[in-house]
């Protein structure tokens, strides 16, 4: 069974359709692009998954489990976590405060032993603390620990809002435009990293990009969106050579 | 607001200090008049401190008077009507503002930004005039003759009265800092640090597992409770209510009281704010009343282009000035 | 009949009134992008103006209402020009509070100078007329005509002239509004004082109708933004139907329920923002 099924999903939106029964399996541990030209739906697919609008028709199952309907808190404890394009941060929170807060999710806090500051209370505050500090070590923040997170390298700030989304330790990551606005070797640091997530933490990674030799060279398959309707789907050799694709991405700059 | 160099020592001590000086005011200035006034600062402080703590989430509230009446009203109908003690009627007013704040605020909180501001504002007007309309709430004329605060005996040692502004203080000032302490802490908690996130990227947050929601109507509620308190307790000190005094021109008069205390520290900006103020406030009253309107609005304008942050970001400013220079 | 056509009348006139004022409000948020609260004392400000210049001075009451206009309008620049234009770039927030205070200043400066004493001018047009089976007053038909002209004028203005262009394109979008050459500055500074102006004038011919007093101002603009964000912000046609709908709703019901009347025109914004947050007429809006 596919770890997240997309079944026929259709989201009308003021009487435009913003996607028409797109169908596509996501396999555990594997890495999907999903592409196609600006305005065709990406996001909005991201945001149908992720909770923040309902598909007008569809289910999205998620081990086997309809998640429909459901808010995006809910859907981020089933096993989905997603980030949005830009930067996903809080900007004046500092750096070590935005980790500390992705953190939410870890034993979560009950209101009395919060405002008792109890013994259990101040453990977990501790905990999360020392993980967050050895998140930041890991991406070579800890010297910025204390700077507010819109005030580091725009590489940096993206690179943060990925290690957030990982600490909600979710099985699938919904990245949308990882690469954007970063540098070529940014955008190679990022790629090592994406890798690094699914193979080390075994994680699903499905991700929306423009940058075509990102998207060709990290992921197992391509999914092709355009007009709100799949087109095309398969491995990156045959995609790149599939005409409708081809014609879809015509007189933009893109492939 | 930096979440890894609290220092906790700082503000126990802060609290202790301002917890002496507080439960010595009276005892420094005796006259009566003077100790009214206190009360006042006091009553200004907690609206002034909760609403900071509702700022936390990204809501401007332009109706926390609207919760001082409901508990005014709470306390005072359950007193002479049902015979309810007034010390009962602290908690019964609390409760009941806190009731409504649920009830509007699963509803209205789901709005963002200025819309909910006017949502509020909205609300408590319909609240003021629900109170002088309505006869059961004893209309224009509001409600007179509430009961004072029965005096409690200490056995063995004589009874404590509670008819004069000396004794009424001490109410009030266990209200202050049960209230200060309360908010202070939830403000520096995990909570107060997820209040923070949701005005800077709601989005992010509820993706990262946190129900804005539910957040949200916590630090409401949490304001509106104390709020209600102390309002229960002005009926019963003053004895009586009207409803012209929840005007929205006072809650405006919290916001700026807030705003002048600055939004830094929800406990410490909101007792700055409100005594402060309330103090010129009075000062000026004995001078001639209309200056009062005038210097609400002047202090305002002034403090948006010249502290925005308020007045506890003064050390700050002074230190980013002396950098410059 | 009489009572109906009356009852009709004096909605059409806090129909019009409100109008007047939502217009300028609605304007100044579209294209300074600011909520004027101080709108509202302007309005009074006009109306005491007159009241001092034509009452208590005995001057002509249609030059005292220029004169009001030309004074109300400067204070609606300065406004502009000293904290609304530099607060531009702020957190909301911020600008808000500073136009409270403006407007507490300005309510002050006016109890000060009259006392806080409600007052009024006394009907200018007297007389009445009869009319579709009805005996109406000449005044209060004049206030609905005049106010009927002006709105036609400002809307008239907006739709046809090059200046009116200028406004709808710097309302649509500043930043592009910029590039084309378009003098943002000197928009701003036109609208407000036009708004201001229009304030002024809705307070002047409202003064012979009511009394006055110093803190009406923060009860009308409040209103002013109800309709405003009912209609829709930023749309004229908006304000103009949402203005009729409250006025309308508010009359009757003071008339028949009394004052707790006004609830609904509260419970109709909370029903909007809940339910329609654009408003009847307006367009999609973010807000920060």
């Amino acid at each position: 069974m596919a770890i997240l099924e997309i079944k026929e999903v259709t989201h009308n939106f003021k009487g435009l359709t913003a996607l028409f029964q797109i169908d596509i399996e996501v396999q555990e541990g594997e890495i999907l692009g999903i592409i196609g030209p600006n305005g065709a739906g990406k996001t909005t697919l991201f945001n149908n998954i992720s909770g923040f609008i309902k598909p007008t028709k569809g289910e999205i199952l998620f081990r086997g489990e309809n998640i429909v309907g459901l808010r995006p808190d809910v859907i981020v404890r089933k096993g989905v976590v997603r980030s949005f394009q830009g930067t996903s941060l809080f900007p004046a929170v500092s750096c070590l405060g935005n980790i500390i807060i992705a953190h939410h999710l870890y034993k979560e806090f009950g209101f009395w032993e919060t405002m008792l500051n109890t013994k259990s209370y101040l453990t977990r505050e501790q905990e999360v603390r020392e993980k967050s500090l050895a998140i930041l070590e890991t991406l070579n923040l800890a010297d910025k620990k204390d700077v507010a997170a819109r005030d580091i390298p725009y590489g940096y700030q993206k690179m943060l809002g990925i290690a957030m989304a990982l600490t909600t330790d979710a099985q699938v990551l919904l990245l949308d435009e990882p690469v954007a606005g970063m540098t070529p070797q940014e955008a190679l640091a990022m790629t090592e990293e994406i890798r690094r997530i699914r193979s080390g933490l075994g994680k699903t990674i499905v991700l929306v990009e423009h940058n075509m030799k990102t998207v060709m060279g990290v992921c197992d398959r391509i999914v092709v969106i355009h007009h709100g309707e799949k087109i095309a789907e398969g491995e990156p050799e045959v995609i790149k050579k599939d005409p409708q694709v081809i014609e879809a991405y015509l007189g933009t700059d893109e492939i | 607001m930096n979440f890894t160099k609290r220092n906790p020592i700082d503000s126990r001590l802060i609290f202790l200090g301002l917890f002496i000086v507080l439960v010595l005011l009276p005892v420094l200035f005796p006259n009566p008049a003077r100790v009214g006034m206190f009360i006042s600062c006091g009553v200004a402080s907690v609206l002034a401190m909760g609403w900071l703590l509702i700022l936390r989430i990204g809501c401007l509230s332009l109706g926390q008077v609207a919760f001082l009446a409901i508990g005014g009203y709470t306390s005072a109908i359950l007193s002479q009507k049902l015979g309810i003690s007034p010390w009962f009627g602290l908690l019964f007013g609390g409760i009941s503002a806190g009731l409504i704040a649920l009830g509007i605020g699963l509803i209205f909180l789901r709005i963002r930004g200025l819309y909910l501001a006017i949502i509020t504002f909205a609300f408590a007007e319909i609240v003021r005039l629900v109170f002088s309309t309505l006869e059961f709430f004893g209309g224009h004329g509001g409600i007179l003759e509430i009961p004072k605060y029965p005096p409690i005996s200490l056995l063995g040692r004589g009874t404590v009265r509670f008819d004069s502004p000396f004794s009424c203080y001490y109410i009030l000032i266990t209200i202050v800092l049960i209230s200060g302490i309360f908010m202070w802490r939830m403000d520096h908690s995990a909570l107060g640090r997820t209040f923070r996130s949701l005005p800077q990227n709601e989005d992010l947050a509820e993706s990262l597992g946190i129900h804005p929601l539910r957040y949200k109507v916590i630090s409401f509620i949490t304001a509106c409770f104390f709020a209600g308190m102390v309002g229960a307790f002005t009926a019963h000190y003053y004895g009586c209510l009207y409803p012209g005094s929840y005007s929205p021109m006072h809650s405006v008069i919290v916001q700026i009281q807030a705003t002048v205390g600055g939004a830094a520290s929800v406990a410490f900006g909101g007792l700055l704010g409100g005594f402060l103020m309330v103090m010129v406030e009075t000062f000026l009253l004995n001078v001639d009343s209309r200056w009062v309107l005038i210097f609400y609005g002047a202090v305002i304008i002034l403090i948006t282009f010249v502290l925005p942050e308020g007045l506890l970001s003064l050390p700050q400013e002074i230190k980013k000035f002396r950098q410059k220079t | 009949m009489t009572d109906l056509m009356q009852l009709f009348l004096n909605c059409l006139v806090l129909s019009a009134n409100y109008i007047l004022l939502a217009l300028g409000l609605t304007l100044i948020f579209g294209i300074l992008r600011a909520l004027n609260f101080a709108h509202g004392v302007l309005y009074i400000t006009g109306a005491y103006v007159v009241y001092a210049l034509a009452k208590l001075m005995g001057m002509n009451y249609f030059l005292a209402t220029f004169i009001a206009m030309i004074i109300v309008g400067g204070l609606g620049l300065l406004i502009e020009a000293s904290i609304l234009y530099p607060l531009a770039d702020r957190v909301k927030v911020a600008a808000l509070g500073a136009i409270l205070g403006v407007s507490m200043v300005l309510e002050g400066v006016l109890a000060f100078i009259f006392e806080g004493e409600d007052v009024t001018i006394g009907s200018f047009f007297t007389g009445t007329v009869s009319m579709v089976g009805a005996t109406l007053s000449v005044e209060r038909i004049m206030v609905v005509v005049l106010c009927g002209l002006i709105m036609v004028g400002v809307y008239g203005w907006i739709q046809k002239t090059k200046q009116g262009m200028a406004i709808r394109a710097l309302a649509e979008n500043p930043r592009v509004a910029n590039l084309q050459g378009i003098n943002t500055r000197l928009i701003r500074f036109l609208v407000m004082t036009m708004a201001s102006v229009v304030a002024a004038f809705a307070g002047a011919i409202v003064t012979p109708l009511f009394y006055i007093n110093p803190f009406m101002g923060g009860h009308v603009v409040f209103k002013a933004l109800l309709i405003v964000a009912v209609g829709g912000m930023g749309s004229i046609e908006g304000s103009i139907l949402a203005g009729l709908l409250i006025g309308f709703v508010e009359c009757i019901g003071v008339t028949y329920l009394g004052p707790i009347a006004e609830v609904i025109s509260f419970l109709m914004v909370i029903a909007i923002f809940l339910f329609r947050p654009r408003g009847l007429l307006g367009v999609e809006y973010e807000f920060h």
